[in-house]
């Protein structure tokens, strides 16, 4: 049923040039499945991975002059525009997206913000290549004649024009419902989940070897190719185009259809899609607008009320942008022209679903629909646990003969603080190695400088013989590190199993159109993965939560996902921060458990620890740090009686002895 | 001074504390205990406004302040030296310690002499005086603890939270840190110290409480508590 | 070579225009990791602002100097008060929902608001503003300037230093500044730290409007003239470091004379170019900018 539905949409598209007879309307819509599949690129780079374009309207152009290069050029029609536009917007995007992504904050909003109006300059400044001003004029191709079988076909009976019109709606509609199918391919891949957990904790993505860096990038490239391809069909279905027609505006109103239409689904950009082509509309028309303003106070008073009544502790949050709805009808009343304050309408309009309907239409239906009909939205899809494979691969090789770990007079500085003063470590392999000390001694910056979450101010880190000072997370994590966090850091938002899969992305062959075409080599990938993964959640003792959301699991049992989601690198050093914190006595005892036979699979293992027994019963050898010194190191009965840790532990102990 | 009832309080849907009673009188050294993951940084960052309790009440001299944000907490007379110093790293050491006076300075609390209180940290604190115009970032870890435990006395506070004030010091330092806290309390200074060295902790404290779980298990004058054996079971069982 | 001399001198004013709006960038991110996306249309607002209130005060029979002196109090206050409400709708509650793409699209959305405001106040043709210098350029060795053009150079410094000195001096700017180291710690310092958020996007949009009427004399004024500068201004702030005085100044000098330059040796039609070169450029050598520093993550 499910891979039958997008044939039916299309089937159902079909049928819509021969219902609506009206130019103008069809045009509407076609123009509304042109921006929605601008839309929906979108908002997987604004939806899923958070970051802010202001540049969609920019690429979206790029997309359309590409189209029109090629025919004023290179008398290269449609088809050849739909595979080079994508490409040279991607590129683009790639061109904005590899330096802007590299630092967090607003700097890609600002790029492409900057980006939007430049291009726009360009288009205008370029004439030998784009005519400027002046524009591109395109006509729309005829697919074929099929009014050849009007005869047995009546309703095919039609003027060339009208003919044409129709053919192109079909094509943009069989276009839109294809980009839908790819981009819940994308999702629903090992792409999707990354876009998810980088959002949940971008640090535990990158220690997972799932570089944050590059799936924003890839995200954004993603993107602007969609908008490009979008673009294509734009030129053609408009038949002209002009430089003024991508502007910041635009940009901004792609943004608003996302978060009025509902981040992070399909139906939702579709729907915002369809309020922005109407918008200018509804905005030229006083009437038009009073209607329209006057149904969204009355729908925002009745869920309001419906709101209040069944709980009455959400009464202050919804008066005011009940209040708010209800005064702007009043005041579109009083208002007795709109052409002049459109704009200002339109900035309104944004502030007001920023703040009250973050969620978008659809988040606001879903929400009021789970509180009618709980269950209905129990996340079903994605979570199946197939048939388990094993939890382990062949034990990692390693060379036995010399350490695998090797810390030499490494200092981390933080201004005059020094965290670690010349420290050195050695940790052979296959065996517990543990790191302890008072708070405050380092331990968790070593973990740190071991996996590139701090570069060191001066010191050697060789793993199997590579200095990896310096190296960015995910780079160290593939060369088989890794770790669990002080503070669980877990993808909440996923499910246990997903947990597990966006730490096995290292197992995928397949790439991007792999995904995007269904290739049997991708399923095959994600079906061992799924298998994998299920082992693995069964080796910590957690399969039959694999479909639970990593946040509603209890605490103890957080930490042995994290364990599990650690092993699914297939690491040869595995790096645990006080896994034991916050756990019950029988928790413990499992965990103990499950350590001694990550060691004897051959994983090699560093532990800090608080808990003294699990130390000294699971360390084939200790490292004791204090104030970013190494004071002691040996085996746990040596390290016991060293009076230098007895006094460290102790602290100012001179005075209670 | 400050009288705590029943505090819950966490970070997210977590809940950290389960309903934590404890009092603080006047002049006394109390100190709070506990192994790691227990809830005493919890329970700072709460009575200083930095988390919202989830319920409970918290007086300071007689009046409610759970659930106030924490400027007014502060600028009501109580200074805390959080976990990790936090002290203002692009600030010279003598504006760190102006603005542990900022109420003063800004007459949300009286004033006093502002001038006198800051030549006396810095003969309490000589190494400050030596590095008074240095940028408080290029401090050592126990400078750069010397001067937030100064800066929270710039307030001249009701009350004085201190939350791990050994933390990644050498032991020498550690010591330091022990005996400043010794003077304050002949000093009369009304403290609430979070301690990981129990020992050296219930050597100064008047009263004890021993945080377990996110509830207090033992509670009692300190020289008791040194010698009760499930205070070395709940903490230091640690480090034997 | 006197052509390049005198490029380099425009280029010097139009990059402190930059400087001083790029500036405003820095006070809110600082504070709060937040910008205003509507910064150009806070400076339009504040030339528009300027332009009413000087054309009403050269109708007192006050000379067009003195006249412009005392509209510039009325701008600055104007420009914290709009700072303020900009800061109250559109990045206090997007702050407290911490929703990164909340503040963009609300600063951007009250962006619009206020330009279709100003467009239907003043109009959306551009208009004279009067000049308080005169406008006969001065023969300084090779080059001639403009008595307006050091103006601008002038006021941008001045204001700059302003700021400065009032942060290192005045316990209320100690405050501002550890906001920005440590937004947590300042509240324990008794500092209301939302408050000082408030105030330094009144201080931002201050000096937007400032610059606004330092460069209306030597432009036209109307709703749409601050789109372009607020924008050059990002450049600006990221090729600086976001968190640099200094990196503002000699980002926007960098910009103002590769623009000109541009301007002249290709063409005036490619003088926006150089503005995201430099700025992807940048991003890729030295992500943090020129002056900035790299932020340590904390686990």
């Amino acid at each position: 049923m499910r891979r039958l539905l997008p044939l039916i949409a299309i089937l159902a598209l079909f049928a819509v040039p021969f219902v609506v007879t009206s130019p103008y309307y069809l045009h509407l819509l076609q123009t509304i499945a042109i921006f929605s599949i601008v839309v929906l690129g979108l908002d997987i780079v604004f939806g899923y991975t958070g970051e802010v374009s202001i540049g969609h309207a920019a690429l979206f152009g790029i997309g359309a002059y590409t189209a029109g290069v090629l025919s004023m050029h290179f008398d290269l029609g449609l088809w050849p525009s739909l595979i080079v536009a994508p490409i040279v917007a991607a590129a683009f995007g790639a061109l904005l997206a590899l330096p802007a992504l590299r630092v967090t904050g607003p700097y890609l909003a600002m790029v492409t913000l900057a980006f939007g109006t430049i291009i726009q300059i360009l288009i205008n400044e370029l004439v030998p290549l784009t005519n400027g001003p002046l524009g591109v004029k395109f006509s729309t191709p005829a697919l074929f004649d099929w009014r050849v079988y009007s005869k047995t076909l009546p309703f095919l009976d039609m003027s060339m024009k009208r003919m044409k019109e129709a053919q192109f709606f079909m094509l943009s509609a069989v276009a839109l419902v294809l980009v839908v199918v790819v981009i819940n391919r994308i999702l629903a891949s090992r792409y999707g989940r990354a876009f998810e957990a980088l959002r949940d904790s971008p640090i535990a993505c990158d220690c997972m070897g799932v570089s944050v860096y590059r799936h924003k990038v890839v995200a954004f490239v993603a993107s602007a190719a969609f908008a490009g391809f979008a673009g294509v069909f734009f030129s053609y279905s408009e038949q002209y185009i002009a430089p003024n027609n991508f502007s910041f505006d635009l940009s901004v109103l792609f943004l608003l259809a996302v978060t009025m239409g509902g981040r992070k689904s399909r139906v939702g950009p579709i729907l915002g899609a369809a309020i922005i082509v109407y918008l200018p509309n509804l905005l030229a028309d006083i009437h038009l607008f009073r209607i329209a303003a006057g149904a969204v106070a009355a729908v925002a008073v009745v869920a309001g009320g419906a709101s209040a009544l069944r709980n009455p502790e959400s009464r202050a949050r919804v008066v005011v942008p009940v209040a708010l709805c209800v005064a702007f009808f009043a005041f579109s009343l009083f208002l007795e022209n709109i052409a002049d304050y459109k704009l200002a309408v339109f900035g309104v309009m944004i502030l007001f679903v920023v703040y009250y309907l973050p969620d978008g239409v659809v988040g606001f239906l879903k929400q009021g629909l789970a509180q009618a009909a709980p269950g209905l939205f129990a996340r079903k899809a994605g979570s199946a646990a197939g048939p388990a494979g094993d939890a382990f691969v062949a034990a990692p090789q390693v060379d036995m003969e010399r350490p695998l770990l090797e810390v030499r007079q490494v200092v981390m500085q933080f201004g005059g603080l020094k965290a670690l003063r010349e420290v050195d470590l050695e940790v052979r392999p296959r065996t517990i190695h543990g790191l302890i000390g008072p708070n405050g001694s380092g331990k968790s910056t070593m973990m740190n400088v071991l996996t590139g979450i701090y570069t060191p101010t001066s010191g050697e880190v060789r793993f199997e013989g590579i200095d990896i000072a310096g190296f960015k997370s995910p780079r160290i994590a593939a060369l088989g590190v890794a770790r669990t966090f002080q503070n669980v850091q877990l993808f909440g938002e996923l499910t246990l199993l997903e947990n597990v899969l966006v730490a096995l992305q290292h197992t995928y062959k397949s790439g991007m159109a792999g995904i995007a075409f269904a290739l049997p080599r991708a399923r095959a990938d994600e079906a061992a993965a799924r298998a994998r993964a299920t082992a693995i959640l069964a080796f910590v003792g957690l399969a039959e939560l694999a479909a639970e959301e990593a946040r509603n699991l209890p605490y103890g049992k957080q930490r042995l996902l994290e364990i599990g989601r650690a092993l699914a690198l297939d690491p040869k050093l595995m790096l645990l921060d006080e896994p034991a914190a916050g756990l019950t006595a029988p928790d413990i005892k499992e965990l103990l458990a499950i350590i001694r036979k990550i060691r004897d699979h051959g994983v090699t293992v560093v532990l800090i620890e608080h808990h003294m027994d699990v130390v000294m019963s699971l360390c084939d050898r200790i490292t004791v740090l204090d104030f970013g010194e190494k004071i002691a190191e040996g085996r746990a009965a040596e390290v016991q009686s060293n009076p230098r840790v007895i006094e460290a532990y102790l602290g100012g102990a001179a005075q209670a002895a | 001074m400050l009288k705590v009832e029943n505090l819950v309080a966490g970070y997210g849907k977590v809940q950290v504390l389960h309903g934590i009673s404890l009092e603080v009188e006047k002049g006394r050294l109390v100190t709070l205990i506990g192994s790691n993951g227990a809830g005493k940084t919890t329970t700072l960052r709460a009575l200083s406004g930095m988390i919202k309790p989830q319920s409970g009440s918290i007086k300071l001299g007689g009046v409610e302040i759970a659930g106030q944000p924490s400027y007014r907490i502060t600028r009501r007379g109580l200074a805390h030296s959080p976990e990790n110093r936090r002290v203002f790293p692009t600030l010279p050491v003598r504006d760190n310690l102006l603005l542990g006076a900022f109420p003063r300075l800004t007459g949300a609390r009286p004033k006093g002499d502002v001038k006198r209180d800051l030549d006396r940290m810095f003969q309490m604190f000589p190494r400050l005086a030596e590095r008074r115009d240095q940028l408080a970032g290029t401090l050592s870890g126990g400078e750069q603890q010397m001067l937030a435990m100064a800066r929270a006395l710039m307030l001249d506070p009701e009350v004085l939270l201190l939350d791990e004030p050994s933390m990644g010091l050498a032991p020498r330092l550690v010591e330091d840190v022990f005996a400043t806290v010794a003077r304050l309390k002949e000093a009369k200074v009304t403290m609430l110290l979070v301690e990981q060295f129990a020992a050296a902790a219930l050597a100064v404290a008047d009263t004890a409480y021993v945080l377990e779980n996110g509830v207090v298990s033992v509670s009692g004058p300190a020289e008791k508590l040194r010698d009760d054996p499930a205070v070395q079971a709940a903490y230091l069982g640690a480090a034997h | 070579m006197n052509i390049l001399a005198q490029l380099i001198v425009s280029g010097v004013s139009v990059g402190m225009v930059y400087a001083v709006i790029a500036f405003g960038y820095q006070l809110t991110f600082a504070t709060s990791k937040t910008l205003n996306f509507g910064q150009g249309e806070a400076l339009a607002l504040g030339a528009l602002v300027g332009l009413t209130t000087i054309n009403f005060l050269i109708g007192q029979a006050i000379g067009t100097f003195w006249a412009y002196l005392l509209m510039l109090p009325i701008v600055l206050v104007f420009g914290m008060a709009q700072g303020a409400v900009v800061e109250w709708l559109g990045v206090r509650q997007a702050i407290r929902m911490k929703s990164e793409a909340g503040w963009i699209m609300a600063t951007i959305a009250l962006g619009i608001i206020f330009k279709n405001l100003a467009e239907n106040i003043w109009g959306r043709d551009p208009l004279k503003f009067p000049s308080p210098l005169p406008e006969q350029a001065l023969q300084i060795g090779p080059v001639r300037v403009q008595p307006m053009e050091i103006a601008i150079v002038v006021g941008a410094l001045a204001l700059m230093l302003a700021v400065e000195i009032f942060n290192r001096t005045s316990i209320f700017g100690k405050a501002v500044v550890a906001t920005a180291a440590d937004r947590d710690a300042a509240g324990l310092m008794g500092v209301n730290t939302s408050l000082v958020i408030t105030f330094s996007y009144a201080l931002s949009s201050l000096s937007a409007a400032f610059a606004g009427v330092l460069v209306a004399p030597v432009t036209l004024t109307g709703a749409s003239m601050g789109a372009v500068l607020g924008l050059k201004a990002f450049a600006v702030a990221i090729i600086g470091g976001l968190s640099s005085g200094i990196g503002a100044i000699v980002g926007g000098l960098i910009l103002g004379i590769v623009e000109t330059l541009t301007g002249f040796y290709i063409s005036t039609g490619y003088k926006d170019v150089p503005g995201l070169v430099l700025l992807l450029l940048v991003l890729s050598l030295k992500p943090s900018g020129l002056f900035g520093k790299a932020t340590i993550k904390k686990v």
